[in-house]
């Protein structure tokens, strides 16, 4: 039975890059430099189109990284999707790490339809980014946002307070105290760790 | 099963205007030699507001008092203006004309537009339409003036402008309007004093000018204006005809009672053309519609679908349908179906725009319409921030529009001290939390020389490692419900930075820097 996963997992990729092909969609992961430093300099970037997974306390610092992310995409001018199911956001904060909070769509589904509202943005192309936290039981949605995040090119980033192996993530991070560690990359880049992006000085805590 | 599609109208639309400039004083039973007139209070007394020509004859005008009016002229036959009256004889008139056309809309105290595109050729072309116009007026009274043209407004200028009936040909309005005076065009007060100071007289002279130096000068309105100089219907049609005010449904029996939403995808896009076929007409798009599902069981299952942008897209329509009716939960077969309107806008409906670039992603607006459906109206938006000292109601949600030009602060024209006070405080390090708790978290707290010292978290004792503060806020004591006074301090523990403050006696824990 063991000897057999493997080959089992093989022809299942092979089907679903066969089923892929048929549909015409042609998707290629790779880094894409998101213009934070310290994921551009260690990291390369994030993949996209891809399902990247952020795992930590409250207090680690994952929206501090959220947030870092969301102001390079929507300084440039790109629109980012936040689906917030904890409903705890304070966007008073967003500013101070310099997002510009019109390009910022929140959306507080009630958890039920979470999974299908994520769905919908990632397929949708309209949003780059898609950050969704507070979501805790994901059922079957992780290959469904996948395929979402191939169709709509976009990185779809979920903070999570644990890992969920159930979830195909394609770059999986942890928070460790100031660093974020690589615990699972499927596109086999180098660096394993880096530094967490610095508080903006407007809005770091200790001033 | 099948439902057939409306017909789509294929012929270009044309404006009738007819023009009764003493509709007034006609309806009231004066002629032109009649030396009569009509009063209404002005500026405390009652004046002269509409004169025969006999009565401008005589040396009488408009803003007379009606005493020394009848001092001058002491057989001046003077009636009260009735607006309620004339309000229903216009809709009694425009009722008249709908036998001629469906669309017909009283544009102003003196005109009354017809859309004449579709129906001309019953009555043997454009000619014969004016015609049956004219005799209709003439029969009720009425002296008239008329003009057909490509677009409302052009006609209205030259019914308005000429002694003489006019039908402009298709596509030849530049040519008819270029020597008519710039007046008959009604431009808006500003836009009418700046071509007076500019030199512009004729409608000619105004459509020679750059079509790219217009917008920014004269707004929307200008160019409208220009456009309609230059010839190119721009003027949208009045958007709501005065004849057409059915609801707009479109409903289909199904062959027999179907559990599955096959038959009921397939008959979908006949019902949303019929519906969007009725709203062009009215020069209308939909915002919301309401699914009526007739089931077997004799009940009837009404669905709510907002479209969240005002459309007139079938494909759009039917997509926003299809998933609402994927999520739904019926009781029996389903052996009817029909689509209502339920609330319209007066636009045209989106469509992707050639200037304004926010417009040009047609996937947001739909992905927007369908989230807002699926999840109500209050769980998408943008959040702006409000100026407010209270923590909890210094952000507010508004509309999402990532496009929109920010909004420029405004400036005082002199400096305030207040003002100044504000934006040095603001440029003070006052970091605020990623997150809110709501309601703010209730802890213990040891205080060690004025300073927290120990937190009770969840974990149970921690010793704060790092500490700032205090950051002390303190408003809305003027309101009824209390105000608020608190010491807000910045803690690190093993557990994370948090934002903590100190009301009265008790400690709260009200964010977490995350």
């Amino acid at each position: 039975m063991r000897a057999s996963a493997p080959s089992e997992v093989s022809s299942l990729d092979a089907l679903r890059a066969r089923v892929r092909e048929l549909e015409g969609v042609h998707v290629v992961c790779r880094r894409v430099r998101t213009g934070v430093p310290t994921l551009d300099e260690h990291f390369g970037g994030l993949p996209r189109p891809a399902l990247v997974e952020v795992n930590g306390s409250e207090g680690s610092g994952r929206t501090r990284l959220a947030l870092a992310l969301a102001a390079q995409r929507t300084l440039a001018e790109e629109r980012v999707a936040w689906v917030d199911l904890q409903r705890d956001l304070y966007p008073p904060a967003f500013s101070q790490h310099g997002v510009v909070a019109r390009r910022l769509l929140l959306v507080q589904p009630s958890h039920d339809r979470a999974e299908w509202a994520v769905d919908q943005i990632a397929r949708s192309g309209c949003f780059p980014l898609v950050i969704v936290s507070g979501m805790a039981g994901m059922r079957r949605a992780g290959p469904r946002w996948s395929r979402a995040c191939e169709l709509g090119r976009c990185t779809v980033l979920l903070l999570r307070t644990a890992p969920d192996r159930r979830i195909p993530a394609t770059l999986r991070l942890q928070m460790a105290g100031e660093s974020l560690v690589v615990t699972r990359d499927r596109t086999g880049s180098g660096n394993r760790q880096a530094p967490l992006p610095e508080w903006p000085r407007a809005a770091h805590p200790w001033g | 099963m099948g439902v057939g599609r409306a017909p789509r109208s294929a012929k270009a639309a044309r404006y009738l205007v007819l023009h009764l400039p003493a509709f007034r004083l006609e309806r009231c039973g004066f002629f032109a030699d009649d030396i009569a007139a009509l009063t209404a209070e002005r500026k405390s007394a009652v004046r002269l507001v509409a004169l025969t020509p006999a009565a401008r004859h005589v040396g009488l005008r408009e803003g007379m008092t009606a005493t020394e009016c009848r001092a001058r002229v002491p057989e001046i036959q003077i009636e009260p203006l009735d607006l309620e009256g004339e309000a229903a004889d216009w809709a009694a008139l425009a009722s008249a004309y709908g036998r001629l056309s469906d669309r017909v809309l009283v544009l102003s105290d003196d005109d009354l537009a017809i859309e004449v595109g579709g129906t001309a050729h019953l009555f043997g072309g454009e000619t014969g339409i004016a015609t049956a116009v004219r005799e209709l007026a003439t029969s009720w009274g009425h002296y008239c003036r008329l003009a057909i043209a490509d677009d409302p407004v052009a006609a209205r200028a030259l019914a308005v402008s000429q002694d003489r009936d006019h039908i402009v040909p298709a596509g030849s309005c530049a040519e008819a309007l270029a020597p008519l005076p710039m007046w008959s065009l009604f431009p808006d007060e500003s836009l009418a004093h700046t071509l007076d100071a500019l030199g512009i007289e004729r409608i000619g002279q105004w459509a020679a000018l750059d079509p790219a130096s217009i917008s920014g000068r004269f707004g929307e309105r200008g160019l409208r204006l220009h456009r309609v100089a230059r010839g190119q219907a721009a003027s949208r049609a009045p958007s709501v005809w005065a004849t057409d005010t059915s609801p707009i449904v479109a409903e289909v029996v199904l062959g027999g009672p179907t559990v599955t939403l096959a038959p009921i995808h397939f008959v979908l896009p006949g019902l949303l053309h019929q519906v969007v076929d009725q709203l062009a007409k009215r020069d209308q798009a939909v915002v919301r519609l309401v699914l009526r599902l007739v089931l077997d069981s004799g009940h009837t299952r009404m669905v709510s679908v907002s479209v969240g942008r005002p459309t007139r897209s079938v494909p759009g329509l039917e997509r926003i349908v299809r998933t609402r009716l994927e999520n739904l939960k019926l009781d029996a077969p389903v052996v009817e179906l029909a689509i209502e309107v339920e609330e319209v806008s007066g636009e045209a409906g989106w469509q992707p725009g050639l200037v304004d670039r926010t417009e040009g992603d047609e996937a947001l607006p739909e992905l927007l319409a369908r989230l807002t459906d699926a999840l109500g109206s209050g769980a998408l938006f943008a959040a702006e921030e409000v100026d407010t000292w209270r923590p909890e109601a210094a952000w507010k949600a508004v509309p999402f529009a990532p496009d929109a030009p920010p909004a420029k602060p405004e400036r005082p024209s002199k400096p305030d001290p207040v003002d100044a006070l504000v934006r040095w405080e603001s440029t003070l390090p006052c970091p605020r939390p990623t997150r809110l708790l709501s309601p703010a978290e209730p802890i213990q707290v040891r205080v060690q020389r004025g300073r927290p010292g120990h937190i009770h978290g969840r974990g149970g004792w921690e010793r704060v490692t790092r500490c700032e503060g205090p950051e002390r806020l303190r408003s809305d004591w003027w309101r009824p419900e209390g105000g608020f006074d608190r010491e807000y301090w910045v803690v690190s523990t093993s557990e994370g930075a948090s934002w903590v403050y100190r009301e009265h006696t008790r400690w709260f824990r009200h964010g977490w820097f995350d």
